[in-house]
């Protein structure tokens, strides 16, 4: 099931790919990190962002991850994204996703920054049971401000994900929230290379256990103008006892 | 000086472009005119906007003609301003020229006829403390300490008489001084009331052309990343200080980026965060017509692609379909769109970096001419003497020129065979002009609310959707058959340089 889901956007993505730019400084979950800005890529671009990292666990088997999503700039301010994430040892993910489950969303992006607005976003999110031993539909509505103080950008993520088919001890909804910021090291000189970090908190799936706390920090560097690079790190460290003691990751976004 | 012909003269305009703004005569030793150590600047003077302190101030109505007055302002002339200007005022004293800026001749009558009360009083009173002539090298006192309201009223009177007129100086005599500057128009069709704006961000139009000049000109494809930043690190300067050699260092900041090659192009909104965010329609509006440059420059140089005509047609509407596409009109940059209060304060104040800009304009047109001449394997052999031509203006920029260069001008076949391209292109550089006088000027916009208004009211009239059969901007068109004549020294052709 995983790989028909890797196919099915692999598919996606190469059939409407053309030559195109990338809004190297987009921040979408998970590149690196999980906050997100406000703003969708640009109308008309088409990106491709693939992964690989780890996950070293304080319960339990450590996993490899290999996230892998397609975004179109579908309209002006509307972004879409389709993707997946494939995990090693599966079986032993608590919670979700589970490795190959097909995840798509709509962001939409309501403004532009100003001196005195944020820039206020909405994503939806859809989270299909197309991966091992996955069942049950996840509806996730997020809720992104960015507002910048001269460089330095400020990232507030707000979600609640509502869930079908738990089990009795699991919740049926939680809720995620992420503060991050982002910098562009070196600007104005050196606009190709961004510091971002955050500090998120989420509520664990399973009822009675406290919510996961946790920080990440990364880099985003463009090597191209159609290629940017990207690493970060991360711990979880408060939370359930199966919880994440380190994870990092390294991707690439590709423009097309 | 070079004469260009685009349509008819009105006898304003001939006048305007000789002695307005460039001639200016000057004070008790107030005004000064040219570098003295610049050649060939003989018709040159440095007229700047008047800032707000002094704007309001107005001469004694009796002045002009009091005799007491008169003889009292020559005795003062003959002590303070004479050295410099002469005892008769024709600059032509020993000292005239000795060192920074060159004294102005009060015999020069249309200069002194445009030259209003309010200039004159403030150049007397701070001389050469003031910008842009204290950078100039001005030597010129400051006389509002030394002398009184009345003592400089009647210095200026004095000197007025040397320019022949009897009568007083006052718009009623001089129809030059009744001009005045051009009010922003209040926006007709698109306003930009809201602080509420869509970011709209749009991909590079998609074409088997994408990324040629990236893979096969990639000096030019770095050019233009030098260049993207030196628009955005400006504005961004010029939001934060006014102090001339922070605005050079900045200067020379642009020049180190650009001498860097940079391969990748530069995150406006990262160099110029305030500016970006002050006014993103603006912003917007310079974003989607470089996409449309860009485009363009990438489709002459792929030779895959034989019918240009119809990709250009193409490209052309989807640029003009977007929201805040400058129109394909040609606008009337050398005098409407260059008469507002602040405007030529940037040119005027800054005139290296101002003509340093300038030089970025005629390497983008030139490159168009270029491009018409032949395939990609030409362009790859004429482009680097262009680009090393443009260099050259890097190097030393070309403050002789006093209008920015225009596309028909450095691409004379690109204009006649893509017209609206030509225009937009203009259009928007002198976009970029009129956005700089509004940054240079914070004593008329003194909040980031008043430059974000005042270049919001401009902008309605560069936009598409402001025009169409029954144009809402006539006033600031340029009309068909208009002269525009001494222009000093012009930039050349793309021809003109490979020749």
């Amino acid at each position: 099931m995983s790989a028909r889901a890797l196919v099915t956007v692999l598919c996606l993505a190469l059939a409407v790919g053309r030559a195109h730019a990338l809004d190297h400084k987009n921040l979408d979950a998970g590149r690196p990190v999980r906050v997100e800005d406000a703003y969708a890529i640009a109308d008309g671009e088409i990106a491709l962002e693939a992964a690989a990292g780890f996950t070293l666990e304080r319960e339990g088997p450590d996993r490899g991850v290999f996230p892998v999503e397609a975004l179109y700039g579908a309209y002006p301010n509307l972004q879409l994204a389709v993707g997946t994430t494939l995990s090693t040892s599966p079986r032993e993910i608590d919670g979700r996703p589970r490795s190959g489950d097909l995840q798509a969303s709509v962001l939409y992006n309501f403004n532009q920054e100003t001196l005195v607005l944020p820039a206020l976003a909405l994503r939806l999110g859809l989270e299909i049971p197309t991966g091992i031993g996955s069942r049950g539909v996840g509806v996730e509505v997020k809720g992104i401000v960015t507002k910048s103080i001269e460089r330095l950008a400020v990232h507030l993520n707000a979600g609640y994900q509502l869930l079908t088919a738990t089990r009795r001890d699991e919740r049926a909804g939680v809720y995620a929230l992420a503060l991050g910021a982002s910098y562009p090291l070196g600007a104005p000189w050196l606009t190709r290379l961004l510091l971002v970090g955050d500090v998120f908190a989420e509520q664990a799936p399973r009822r009675g256990e406290a919510p996961i706390v946790g920080t990440e920090i990364g880099l985003r560097y463009q090597l191209t103008p159609r290629l940017v690079w990207d690493v970060g790190v991360g711990t979880e460290f408060a939370g359930p006892r199966r919880r994440s003691d380190l994870f990092m990751t390294a991707g690439v976004s590709i423009g097309f | 000086m070079r004469v260009i012909i685009r349509g008819r003269l009105g006898p304003a305009l001939v006048v305007g472009m000789a002695v307005a703004w460039l001639g200016g005569g000057s004070p008790g030793g107030a005004h000064e005119d040219h570098p003295a150590t610049t050649p060939g600047a003989e018709s040159e003077h440095i007229h700047a906007a008047v800032p707000a302190g002094y704007a309001a101030v107005e001469a004694p109505p009796h002045i002009w003609t009091d005799p007491a007055v008169l003889r009292r302002g020559e005795a003062i002339h003959a002590t303070r301003g004479a050295s410099c200007h002469g005892a008769s005022g024709g600059g032509d004293a020993p000292d005239a020229s000795w060192s920074g800026l060159k004294a102005g001749s009060f015999q020069d009558r249309p200069m002194v006829a445009r030259m209003s009360a309010a200039y004159w009083f403030w150049r007397v009173s701070e001389g050469g403390l003031v910008e842009p002539y204290r950078s100039k090298g001005s030597v010129m006192p400051a006389y509002k300490d030394a002398l009184s309201v009345e003592d400089r009223w009647a210095v200026i009177a004095f000197q007025h008489a040397q320019s022949g007129h009897a009568g007083p100086h006052a718009a009623a005599e001089h129809p030059e001084l009744a001009a005045g500057p051009r009010p922003h128009p209040e926006p007709r069709g698109v306003a930009f009331t809201s602080g509420w704006v869509q970011r709209d961000h749009r991909a590079q139009p998609r074409g088997p052309w994408r990324w040629t000049v990236m893979r096969e000109l990639p000096q030019l494809y770095r050019e233009f990343n030098g260049i993207d930043f030196g628009h955005a690190h400006l504005a961004e300067t010029l939001l934060h200080t006014q102090e001339p050699r922070a605005v050079e260092q900045a200067r020379q900041e642009v020049l180190a980026f650009i001498w860097s090659s940079p391969a990748v192009p530069p995150d406006e909104e990262q160099i110029a965060p305030t500016f970006t965010r002050m006014a993103w329609e603006v912003a917007r509006t310079f974003d989607w017509a470089h996409l449309f440059h860009r485009s363009l420059y990438d489709l002459f140089a792929r030779d895959s692609v034989t019918d240009k005509e119809a990709a250009y047609r193409k490209l052309l509407a989807d640029y003009l379909e977007k929201p805040e596409a400058i129109t394909p009109h040609r606008l009337d940059h050398h005098e409407a769109l260059w008469s507002f209060p602040e405007s030529r304060s940037f040119r005027d104040r800054f005139r290296t970096f101002n003509t340093q800009i300038w030089a970025y304009h005629w390497l983008q047109a030139a490159v168009y001419d270029v491009q018409l001449a032949g395939g990609l394997t030409t362009q790859q052999e004429l482009l680097p003497k262009i680009i090393d031509f443009y260099h050259g203006y890097l190097r030393r920029p070309p403050e002789q020129w006093q209008y920015m260069p225009m596309m028909p001008e450095a691409a004379p076949e690109f204009a006649r065979r893509f017209p609206e391209a030509a225009a937009i292109f203009d259009n928007l550089h002198m976009l970029h002009d009129n956005f700089d006088d509004v940054l240079a000027r914070p004593d008329l916009y003194p909040t980031a609310e008043a430059r974000r208004g005042a270049i919001l009211r401009i902008l309605p009239i560069y936009l598409h959707r402001s025009h169409g059969v029954r144009d809402l901007y006539p006033d600031f068109h340029e009309h068909p058959g208009m002269v525009m004549t001494d222009m000093g020294p012009r930039p050349p052709s793309a021809r003109d340089v490979l020749r």
